[in-house]
């Protein structure tokens, strides 16, 4: 177990600049996870961490020893990749103890830590078998497994769920995440998938285009996401954005947004965001998600303010749990989140509720959050 | 009204089950015709063959006398007498020497070039593209322009008449086809294993040999069978650098017995020449399938 610093970790091709100066301090114990789209250099990272990418600039400290000129063997990590790349030629005792043999360990050790490994993740009945033989989910154990018994400081785990089908990705994550609670290692984490990214993570850090976004936890991420790209990469439905004035009179700071009927929706901004004052009169981004949107009935009854407005529904999309319905509102479209049961169909205007505290707001210039 | 419809339904019926049994007797005379021809170019193809191991047998008289294949007073002279030769070498002399040329040129191959492929397909060092571009030039250049220097290199290296001309080139990865069908093979493996062997704290050397070389297996079996197959059968090598009798491999001692003192004792080459034949056929029919696997295979599975 270990901390692991990044410090103005830089990664070029040729002069193509994949990693612009990336810093991350990742305490020990924690679950960090790289999120962002492909293409946005998270594998990179992780393969620069692990000693497979050589880094351009900058450094990578494990338990505060530099480690950029390390090979992976010596840098106390173990890796699941994303295909597993289980050893096709050996048996899965010889794939989880291959780390074990080639440090010419007693035999007795090496079984005696197998047969642990095995019993921790319930593979004792695959021993035997070629990686051939096994089905994915089984491949995927024996991957951690082979990862779990170098006992290494930092786990690194490479898309790992990205090649199971959905209902077993659900049951490897619930998995993952009991073996971090139980052995309570520093993981690195990487995934496109901003649902797996919430639901593991005690930490996220967003990338894009080689840059960090963002490096906060899931709630700060999600509630105060600190751009545009973040508010839009994270949830799902991803955030409404809405570009509209933000307008000053008597009773305050508000915005309004336009309906394909009747007038504008007018908004009072919620007490305390000083910050937008600058910004009165300008064009700005107004941000809502979803849940925060939804029929009166079921908005949430600790928000100081809320807004109610007549909006003609344009889809309606039964999700089971939730109902989300779809308006159209300042000329783009947006989405509702309603209770399942919610009495709604699509063509006719309904009322809902618009939760101000949650509302964040973008500078469209520079993308960055104001308040 | 419907008796009729019934009548005529019956009558289609009819014509059905006369057509498919009109097709299937076709299929079967296609059949028939196809497997003939393919049979009798196959004998045709093989008959040479067949004559030598018959011949093999006959006496020295009757191979021109008898052209069928089969004797007509089969005796096993030829193979005792060819066996003993006349040099005071028997032909068991040769076949260790032709072994002897073979399993280190082989070895030699494998490892060697297993080293270089690796290389060349795993590594990024100066000048990569062009030594890969000259290694593959040197497939296309004609073996015998390169007879004349490389005669006088090991010449002057004191080489001659020793084995060291036919194993070294070999064990310091000469065969580029050999390096060029490994790089190729190699090149379809995903790196993740290795990748994950190194991050298990395997270094350099013990990825190729723990993680490669088993993956390598298919395509290293071909190149053994490929140059145990060349190896037995190169005449002109052993022919430039091989001078004393007692060094002779299996397929200069066959040319041995036509020319000299002899006097062309036909039925005793060609029981050499069967005898000549065996060991690359015994070694290809046991190692058949892992030499298709090897030329076929393009990767593995993920």
């Amino acid at each position: 177990m270990a901390r692991l610093q990044l410090k103005n970790l830089e990664k070029d091709y040729g002069s193509f600049r994949a990693v612009h100066g990336i810093n991350l301090d990742v305490e020990d114990g924690e679950f960090m996870v790289l999120v962002g789209p492909s293409g946005c250099a998270k594998s990179t990272t992780l393969r620069m961490i692990a000693g497979l990418e050589q880094v351009t600039g900058g450094e990578i400290r494990i338990g505060g020893q530099l480690v950029n000129d390390r090979s992976p063997g010596d840098r106390g990590i173990s890796m699941v990749f994303q295909n597993y790349a289980l050893y096709p030629h050996m048996k899965v005792k010889k794939n989880l103890s291959f780390s074990m043999r080639l440090k010419r360990r007693p035999t007795t050790e090496i079984d005696a830590e197998t047969d642990k490994v095995a019993d921790t993740l319930e593979i004792g009945a695959l021993l035997e078998r070629l990686p051939k033989q096994l089905s994915g989910g089984q491949a995927q154990r024996v991957a951690v497994g082979r990862a779990l018994i170098k006992k290494p400081q930092v786990f690194l785990f490479d898309e790992p769920l990205s090649n199971l089908d959905a209902k077993l990705r659900v049951d490897m994550r619930t998995e993952i995440k009991r073996l971090h609670q139980r052995l309570k290692t520093t993981i690195v984490y990487v995934t496109h998938d901003q649902i797996e990214a919430m639901t593991l993570a005690s930490k996220i850090a967003v990338l894009k285009d080689g840059v960090l976004q963002q490096f906060g936890s899931p709630a700060e991420i999600y509630n105060n996401p600190a751009n545009m790209f973040v508010a839009d990469f994270m949830g799902s439905p991803a955030m409404n954005l809405l570009a509209c004035t933000l307008e000053k009179d008597a009773a305050g700071l508000s915005v309004s947004l336009a309906r394909p009927h009747g007038d504008p929706i007018r908004l009072p901004v919620a007490k305390g965001r000083e910050q937008l004052e600058a910004h009165a009169g300008r064009q700005i981004v107004f941000g809502i998600r979803p849940e925060a949107l939804t029929d009166p009935d079921g908005a949430d009854r600790n928000a100081k303010a809320v807004a109610e407005g007549e909006c003609l529904i344009e889809v309606v999309e039964p999700a089971g749990s939730d109902t989300f319905a779809v308006t159209k509102l300042g000329g783009k479209e947006v989405v509702a989140r309603l209770r399942a049961d919610a009495h709604i169909q699509a063509g006719q205007t309904a009322r809902l509720a618009f939760n101000l505290d949650k509302a964040v707001f973008f500078d469209p210039k520079t993308q960055l959050r104001i308040a | 009204m419907t008796e009729h419809a019934l009548a005529s339904l019956s009558a289609e019926l009819d014509d059905v089950s006369l057509a498919r049994s009109r097709d299937l007797r076709r299929q079967r005379i296609t059949t028939v015709i196809r497997y003939t021809v393919l049979t009798l170019v196959g004998l045709i193809m093989i008959y040479p063959l067949v004559w030598l191991i018959g011949a093999s047998f006959k006496t020295n008289s009757e191979i021109f006398a008898n052209p069928g294949f089969w004797p007509q007073n089969p005796t096993i002279d030829g193979y005792i007498k060819g066996w003993k030769t006349s040099t005071p070498y028997s032909f068991g002399t040769f076949f260790l020497n032709t072994l002897w040329i073979v399993l280190p040129k082989m070895i030699g191959t494998a490892i060697s070039c297993t080293a270089v492929a690796y290389g060349f397909a795993r590594f990024e060092f100066p000048f990569k593209k062009l030594l890969f571009a000259t290694l593959i030039a040197t497939l296309l250049l004609p073996n015998v322009v390169t007879r004349i220097p490389q005669y006088l290199l090991f010449r002057d290296l004191g080489w001659l008449d020793t084995f060291l001309p036919l194993w070294v080139p070999s064990a310091l990865a000469g065969d580029a086809f050999f390096v060029f069908m490994l790089v190729q093979f190699l090149r379809a493996i995903p790196r993740d294993m290795e990748e994950a062997a190194r991050v298990d704290g395997a270094n350099t050397w013990q990825v190729l040999v723990f993680i490669i070389i088993p993956l390598l297996m298919p395509a290293l079996i071909s190149v053994c069978l490929f140059q145990f197959m060349w190896t037995m059968n190169d005449f002109l090598g052993p022919l430039i650098y091989i001078s004393s009798v007692e060094k002779f491999p299996v397929s200069l001692a066959l040319k041995l017995s036509i020319d000299t003192t002899e006097a062309f004792e036909w039925n005793r080459v060609l029981a050499m020449s069967v005898l000549a034949l065996t060991p690359a056929l015994a070694v290809f029919f046991l190692a058949q399938k892992y030499f298709i696997d090897g030329i076929s295979a393009g990767g593995i599975k993920g």
